[in-house]
């Protein structure tokens, strides 16, 4: 009996302390509504409501409004990037967002193919993840060393926050709601464009090294995994004031449609047709301020639907996206970010 | 390793297994594994030295018990040589080097600096203090190499103490450890008891000390005296959770290893704070030093000055630097201004009526004996005696020109984290004040759902306030460095 006792009490003592850790850990977080890994947003979608997914990194959740192409076509879309998101954690993410979508399509920024093997963001990329087998996998599969501690138990990361969060943050990330945006990011600032450079993805980096045979070998899992879905999967490069050079697009050309997709588009052959003003439409040589994501996404909307023959999925709830419409529409330059 | 990294709990617990399901037979084999696997996982090279020590020491007290070629005590002489020898090369050879150019007026660019061992200072004094244990007849010299290894390198002490007794430790492993669930309760209290001392109350208070230290001319006379005692009670914190974290896990193990601190600024005068604080040290440096230089069975002046030698070695010791020697000569000088104005304080306190078991005369006196032990702490934290002068002289300078203010906003700590500080803080203080008082607590490892209880509320403290990972400068163990 009291052996049993001890059991009990040791056992109740574990399951507390893990309880309450994983759950502070949640609350302390900081809310997060935009500039990607928008996980606590996109799981209040109602389920199996959107047509398309778009992945990548800030270039994709900047650049694509997912209520303009709803508003033009009535397809539903929604953006899942994340910061400087490299290319493995794009597949777990694929994987994640799939589990409570059925899309039609999936469009990835595949730019994050020239990324090193970790970037700067390993921590938001992942650690908002919600606790899934998948996460998991994310977290040892792609995650610098220094990193897992604090993915693995996300007090280390922030039990520090317990000194400075007010009571109103609590209560918001307590009760995340749908996103206005769909996981639009809304930049507003602009910075004139006068010509276009080829990109020197290493930022500065003395140590830079592009992990590109890595990267390529996870676009394959991410063309396999949409194949076994019967999910038609479209790799993408964002029209950009800043791009691979040619060397650089052609191998990348012909490494991607090796794999068995739907489609590869360089959105930076058709920036005439998108119609961009390179005084007003920019918000810096890889971003695209609201005005432009607008035309963007206008032209991705007629892509979607002339192109790509997409058709709406009729699940979606009008309502939600009528709102999300209206609040798109009234998003200016004059904003605000 | 150090108990607060994130290692340890993988390698406690793969320890644990092995160490209590193995058949008895290993158990030695497994502890003496577990050890070098400790110590060597911050350096592997540095296990070279611990086992050197350790063959050199056994060696030369067995030849000393058989009286080989006809000589004893060469081979304690040879012994203690080594060991100090070895500490003196890696921890005070540069000193030496520099303060000899210095006075010759020579270059000298620091050549000779090498990488300090962590717990150099505690295992070479365990190995010194068995050699004389052998010599004086303490202690039979062990003949058991494997037991005589377990001890130099008992992984619970090595990095920074309780300093090992052969003497005490030893007939410990006559017999093995069987599992035994209150005492392995007993340990993981005390273990998680120091990991929250360490964690949430030192490394905060860390946070006070290190923001003015480094910049003290810009802070008030009040702050920089503030910042002072809360050195003080930075570093019984922080060494006193190392020696509870060392005990506990011992305990747990089924060894007893000797208590290091008990409520040391609980007392009414320095030499019964030395009596209280490190414990270990100060028998160790009472017993080899202060008793064979003839203690206080000699002329006033010899005790005094053999008090002064002792205290000059403690704070070499500690460091080497003038400013540790600074530190333990202020200690060193206490006591003995102490005992010389003995009889005339006593004087004073009967012509004041003041009667010598009045509680109001104790708390003087234990406020005035934190006071002085925190000056001379002024230089142990310093760095330098010229800082310390300095800072020493900022705090006598509130005498004259107040204390300038307490912006206590500037000190480096947020509000709420200041509250949750000062809550802890007092629950520790206390403790030591129950402990003083030598009040028994109830057997808590007899309980299960309160024990249990304890043990989440300690862990959970840690999570949520101790100073580690992203956004905070966790502090190493402040006498790791000695």
């Amino acid at each position: 009996m009291k052996k049993a006792r001890e059991f009990l009490a040791f056992f109740l003592a574990v399951a507390l302390f893990v309880s309450i850790s994983y759950f502070a850990g949640d609350v302390l977080m900081p809310h997060r509504v935009d500039y990607g890994s928008t996980w606590h947003s996109y799981l209040k979608e109602d389920k199996d409501t959107i047509d398309v997914l778009v992945f990548g990194s800030s270039i994709a959740y900047c650049d694509v409004i997912p209520a303009v192409i709803w508003q033009k076509t009535g397809v539903t879309a929604y953006v899942m990037g994340g910061a400087e998101q490299t290319i493995p954690i794009t597949y777990y993410y694929v994987r994640e967002a799939c589990r409570t979508q059925s899309p039609e399509a999936i469009f990835v920024e595949v730019s994050g193919v020239y990324y090193d093997r970790y970037e700067e963001f390993t921590k938001v990329n992942v650690g908002y993840m919600p606790w899934t087998a998948n996460r998991i996998q994310a977290t040892f599969n792609t995650a610098e060393k220094c990193e897992l501690p604090g993915l693995v138990f996300p007090m280390y990361n922030y039990h520090c926050r317990v000194f400075q969060i007010g009571s109103n943050e609590v209560g918001r990330n307590l009760s995340y709601a749908p996103d206005k945006l769909a996981g639009y990011t809304l930049l507003t600032e602009h910075k004139a464009m006068e010509k276009t450079y080829y990109r020197d993805f290493s930022r500065g980096k003395a140590d830079y090294k592009p992990d590109y045979d890595r990267n390529m070998q996870y676009v394959g899992k991410i063309a396999q995994y949409c194949q076994d879905k019967g999910i038609r999967l479209y790799l993408y490069l964002a029209p950009a004031k800043e791009v691979p050079n040619p060397e650089r697009l052609k191998k990348l050309k012909s490494d991607l449609l090796s794999l068995p997709i739907a489609g590869y588009v360089n959105f930076n052959d058709t920036l005439g047709d998108i119609g961009f003003d390179d005084s007003t439409d920019w918000y810096d040589t890889l971003h695209l301020n609201v005005s432009g994501a607008k035309k963007f996404s206008a032209y991705l909307a007629d892509y979607l639907t002339d192109t790509l023959a997409l058709k709406p999925g009729g699940r979606a709830d009008t309502a939600l996206w009528r709102q999300r419409a209206d609040y798109a529409a009234g998003l200016s330059p004059d904003s605000g970010s | 390793m150090s108990y607060t990294s994130l290692s340890f709990p993988v390698f406690i617990a793969a320890f644990f297994l092995l160490y209590y399901l193995l058949p008895k037979k290993y158990q030695k084999w497994v502890l003496l594994a577990g050890n070098y696997v400790f110590y060597m996982w911050w350096r592997p090279a540095f296990g070279a030295l611990i086992l050197a020590g350790t063959l050199i020491s056994y060696w030369a007290a067995l030849a000393y018990s058989k009286g080989a070629l006809g000589r004893k005590k060469l081979w304690i002489t040879l012994g203690v040589c080594y060991n100090l020898g070895v500490l003196f090369v890696f921890k005070y050879l540069d000193f030496f080097c520099s303060t000899f150019a210095r006075v010759l007026g020579l270059n000298y660019g620091h050549e000779l600096t090498l990488l300090l061992p962590v717990g150099i200072s505690f295992f070479t004094f365990s190995a010194v203090g068995y050699l004389f244990d052998v010599c004086k007849g303490k202690i039979e010299a062990e003949k058991n190499f494997l037991d005589f290894s377990v001890f130099v390198s008992f992984f619970p002490t090595i990095m920074a103490g309780p300093i090992g007794y052969a003497r005490n430790f030893l007939p410990q492993l006559g017999e093995t450890k069987a599992f035994d669930l209150a005492r392995v309760k007993r340990g993981i209290l005390r273990f998680a008891w120091g990991m929250v001392k360490k964690m949430v109350v030192a490394d905060t208070i860390a946070v006070i000390v290190n923001t003015v230290y480094a910049d003290a001319a810009n802070f008030s006379n009040g702050l920089v005296l503030l910042a002072a005692a809360a050195y003080s009670m930075q570093i019984y914190f922080n060494f006193s959770a190392y020696s509870d974290m060392a005990i506990g896990t011992a305990q747990a193990l089924g060894f007893s290893v000797m208590e290091n601190f008990d409520a040391p600024y609980l007392v009414a005068s320095v030499k019964d704070f030395w009596k209280k604080w490190h414990i270990s040290l100060t028998s160790w440096l009472r017993e080899y030093i202060y008793f064979p230089l003839g203690g206080s069975r000699c002329k006033k002046w010899r005790t005094y000055f053999n008090v002064m030698v002792v205290f000059a070695v403690s704070g070499l010791w500690h460091g080497a630097a003038f400013s540790f020697v600074v530190w333990g000569l202020l200690n060193g000088a206490y006591q003995v201004i102490g005992e010389i104005t003995l009889p005339a304080r006593k004087k004073l306190r009967a012509a004041l009526r003041v009667r010598e078991s009045s509680r109001v005369l104790w708390l003087w006196r234990c406020a005035v004996t934190f006071a002085l032990v925190t000056i001379a702490l002024v230089f142990f934290r310093a760095g330098s005696v010229a800082q310390g002068l300095y800072l020493v002289k900022r705090i006598l300078t509130i005498l004259t020109d107040g204390f300038g203010g307490f912006a206590l906003g500037t000190l480096g700590l947020l509000k709420r984290q200041a509250i949750l500080l000062a809550l802890y803080t007092a629950v520790f203080v206390a403790a030591d004040i129950f402990q003083a008082a030598r009040k028994s607590l109830p057997a808590l490892e007899e309980t299960d759902f309160a024990y249990w209880g304890v043990i989440l509320v300690l862990a959970l403290s840690v999570v949520f306030f101790g100073v580690y990972g992203r956004g905070f400068n966790p502090q190493d163990f402040v006498y790791f460095k000695f």
